[in-house]
């Protein structure tokens, strides 16, 4: 069963068609890679599927349903989370503060309940702390966890957002170059993270350049250029694709240029 | 009766584009919303009537030196004001506050040097003449106000689209920091810029004095309102658009007094304002948000 | 003691006016706190004094029912405006809200003549409020908003709004409802504003329509711009302060409205965070610690 469908989604900018009829699907309890040079729509993709921004045309289904004119708000409620790659977690807030914000859908407690401090919103309180903690640890960020984001490293920030958005308890987690920033030791214990995480039956699509990477985790690619899907399949399928081939040639050349 | 609410509209139409010009020029160039910019206008009207009541200058001399002295208490503002927060890239909001503490600042020292009282000009410091076209009746003054005004935004435009200067300024206003790599004196446009929207709030300033023949330090005030529904009607930093929108509001405010009630006419600009906000929010002649990030 | 009374004889009304402006100041805390600048809270404030005068001077109502209808009065209205200018970001939401005061003005002075009755007394205002606020009332609420504030900050939808000051569409896509919650932070404002309305009408025993202008709105601002709105407390010092200064400033004549602007300048460019940084509290705290 396939959780998320894309159907001929397209996003303009003025006259540039960043993301151009792109269709495909992401399986359930799968890793989706998604992979292209620099400015070929990755995160324009992503912006659209978590409802930052709203199609041009075309539509996106989640579980069946289509979201692509729902708040992003409503698509995290329905099970969608995501990291961005330019991190944006809450900078002066604690490492533990940032997860406990993104615990919010799984409190209940109003704000009169707080401000009576009944025993409910204290127990719920207690509860959210708990699990906030437990995530830390999962992610090995305990001894962090008072420490405000914006000091931790590249590789340590990155690693809160995801802990962030596991927070909302999600079906179906985005990542925006997730190891950009990262060391090979941190690189490799991320991609056994994902791996865990979809074992437990967690669906991801994964935005990396680190092939490698892709490589270990990914069921399945799609390799977009200009806004367009060049080639999908596994990843050795992808590696032999003469037009993926030709993509990141020509972003070398025009880096080396 | 209605000709001559049009033509009343007109001229009134002309002042608060005029005044309302420099009010976008600095959104335009530099993202400021600048609420001082009502009491630039204002002390352009004083120092108007300071040089016809002290100076004894003749009103077609006074216009000029109002327009150079509230041109560089604009520089002031910015260097006070403006600068130190550009220097560490504060947020927006921050910059609207400064800008609304500095004009605090303005509007009380000129009630401190002029008293709270309405000042006026000399009754005879411009020459009364009705001209009369079939029922519809013009006075020397409106039609000289009408004439100022035109003749100054027809200056501002070939300043900005036909100058080295504007084009800077067309730079600057793009990217500030793509323009100072170009070579273009950043700080030295943007002091240009605050001038010339200072010159072009105190000119607004003497004319409407003249027209309502009436100068308080308070006179700022309403201006503020209407200033920013002119400029959001014609999309922030836009200067065709502070035009177009300058006479909507006049003829807004003169037919509602003229046909509703004119209890009416201050809301007038706070409702126009309120719709604009909320259906076109970049402007009548608005592009996307996008462009300006 | 004599000298207390004397004290209190001189100041009693000041420190009345501080406590009812550290009202305002919390009022314009909480959109503050979500990253809203808003400034509507002046209008707000008039809406809660005509409407809790009006009814403690034709219904009687004791000054408890007074102040919670105006106060809800404003909230209510504020939910109103909020419909759609909450859907505005950053400065836009600032002009819209700006000409709110205006609207009130307006409205009070224009409502006896249009609706044929003797409420609101025109331009001329609405005085012979019976004088009813006491400094242990306004002391009494402030002291029940503190704790509110305290134990909001601990909860989820003060959590809510702290994400949303600080990146709206990240704190969105983490499932919160960025345009409910800036609408609590607005409602609350308005609530707060009116219940600070209520509190002057019946203590300047007199409302007028042009009380509630550009000026007080841009004066309540100053109030969070002093302060600060790193802390809770921050807007409430920022007013006592601002209240208490004209005090000491007389000498200064007509140029003492000068120092509310200048204040404002300096500590946007000099004290962005206002003079209430907890980081500067923990800090002191730290090095006590550690001696
Ligand atoms: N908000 C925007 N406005 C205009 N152009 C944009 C915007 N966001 C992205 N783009 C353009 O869309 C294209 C795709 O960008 P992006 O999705 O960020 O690429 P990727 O993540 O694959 O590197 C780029 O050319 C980029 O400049
Ligand atoms: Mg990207």
């Amino acid at each position: 069963m396939n959780m998320l469908a894309l159907k001929r989604v397209t996003r303009h900018f003025g006259g540039l068609a960043a993301v151009n009829e792109i269709s495909f699907e992401a399986e359930s309890g799968q890793v989706t890679g998604l992979i292209g040079p620099n400015g070929a729509g990755k995160t324009t993709l992503l912006n659209l599927i978590s409802g930052l921004d709203q199609p041009t045309s075309g539509e996106i289904h989640f579980l069946s349903q289509p979201i692509h004119k729902l708040p992003p708000h409503k698509i995290n409620q329905l099970g969608i989370a995501r990291t961005y790659q330019n991190i944006r977690l809450f900078a002066e807030m604690t490492v533990l503060d940032n997860i406990i914000v993104g615990m919010h859908t799984q409190g209940k407690a109003s704000l009169l309940d707080a401000a009576l401090m009944l025993p409910g919103y204290r127990a719920e309180e207690k509860r959210l702390r708990e699990q906030a903690l437990q995530l830390t640890q999962r992610l090995g960020l305990e001894k962090f966890k008072d420490t405000p984001a914006d000091a931790l490293s590249y590789g340590d920030q990155r690693r809160v957002e995801i802990a962030r958005a596991l927070a909302t308890h999600p079906k179906f987690l985005l990542l925006d170059e997730p190891a950009a920033g990262m060391n090979d030791a941190e690189t490799a214990r991320l991609g056994e993270l994902i791996l865990s995480l979809a074992k437990e039956g967690l669906t991801v699509l994964v935005i990396e350049h680190d092939m490698p990477f892709i490589a270990q985790v990914c069921d399945h690619v799609v390799a977009l250029n200009f806004g367009e899907v060049i080639a999908r399949g596994t990843m050795d399928e992808i590696k032999a694709n003469p037009l993926v081939v030709a993509a990141y040639l020509g972003e070398e050349e025009s880096a080396n240029a | 009766m209605f000709w001559q609410q049009v033509v009343n509209a007109i001229w009134l139409g002309a002042v608060y584009s005029l005044f309302a010009l420099g009010y976008t020029l600095i959104f335009g160039v530099l993202g400021i919303l600048n609420l001082a910019h009502p009491s630039l206008y204002m002390w352009g009207a004083f120092i108007g009537l300071v040089c016809v009541t002290t100076l004894h200058l003749p009103i077609w001399l006074a216009l000029p030196v109002a327009m150079l002295g509230s041109g560089i208490l604009g520089i002031l503002l910015d260097r006070i004001a403006f600068k130190p927060l550009r220097a560490r890239h504060a947020p927006h909001l921050a910059t609207l506050i400064s800008s609304i503490g500095a004009s605090i600042v303005l509007v009380n020292i000129a009630q401190g040097i002029f008293g709270a009282e309405v000042s006026r000009f000399p009754f005879d410091i411009f020459p009364v003449h009705v001209f009369n076209f079939g029922g519809v009746s013009v006075t020397l003054l409106q039609l000289t106000i009408l004439g100022i005004s035109l003749v100054i935004m027809v200056a501002l435009r070939w300043l900005i689209m036909g100058t080295r200067q504007g084009q800077a300024m067309r730079a600057v206003a793009y990217n500030t920091v793509t323009a100072a790599r170009l070579g273009i004196p950043v700080d030295q446009i943007i002091m240009q810029t605050f001038f010339i929207a200072g010159a072009l709030a105190g000119a607004a300033g003497v004319l409407l004095g003249l027209a309502f023949n009436s100068i308080s330090p308070f006179m700022g005030g309403p201006m503020n309102l209407k200033g920013l529904t002119v400029i959001v009607l014609g999309g922030l930093g836009n200067i065709e658009g502070a035009v177009i929108g300058g006479f909507i509001l006049a003829f807004s405010e003169v037919m509602s007094v003229a046909y509703l009630s004119s209890d009416l006419r201050d809301a007038v600009s706070f409702v126009l304002l309120l719709i604009i906000l909320l259906v076109r929010p970049n402007g009548l002649l608005g592009h996307s948000s996008t462009k300006r990030a | 003691m004599n000298v207390f009374s004397e004290f209190w004889a001189t100041y009693s009304s000041v420190v009345q006016f501080a406590l009812i402006n550290m009202l305002l100041g919390i009022s314009i805390y909480f959109t503050l706190y979500t990253g809203l600048l808003s400034l509507a809270n002046a209008g707000f404030m008039g809406i809660g004094a005509y409407v809790s005068a009006v009814l403690t001077i034709h219904a009687g109502t004791p000054l408890p029912v007074s102040l919670l209808a105006g106060a809800l009065s404003a909230a209510l209205i504020g939910w109103l405006l909020g419909l759609p200018v909450l859907r505005l970001r950053e400065i836009y939401l600032a002009i819209a809200t700006l000409g709110f005061g205006e609207i009130v003005r307006i409205t009070a002075v224009n409502f006896d003549k249009f609706s044929g009755l003797n409420l609101l007394g025109g331009a001329q205002g609405l005085s012979g409020i019976p004088k009813l606020t006491t400094p242990g009332a306004l002391l009494f609420v402030l002291i029940i908003l503190s704790i509110f504030l305290v134990q909001f900050h601990k909860s989820r939808a003060g959590r809510a709004l702290a994400a949303i000051r600080r990146d709206e569409s990240v704190a969105a896509t983490m499932g919160i409802d960025v345009y409910q919650y800036k609408m609590l932070a607005f409602v609350l404002g308005a609530f707060v504003a009116g219940l600070a309305g209520g509190f002057s009408a019946h203590l300047t025993r007199f409302v007028g329509p042009t009380d509630f202008s550009f000026n007080a709105a841009v004066n309540i601002l100053a109030f969070a711009v002093l302060g600060g709105t790193l802390h809770w407390s921050g807007a409430m010092v920022g007013a006592a302060i601002l209240t208490v200064l004209p005090e000491a400033l007389r000498f200064m004549k007509e140029y003492r409205g000068v120092v509310n602007g200048v204040i404002m300048v300096l500590v946007i460019i000099y004290l962005p965070h206002g003079l209430i940084n907890p980081k500067w509290f923990q800090r002191v705290f730290s090095k006590r610690r550690a001696q």
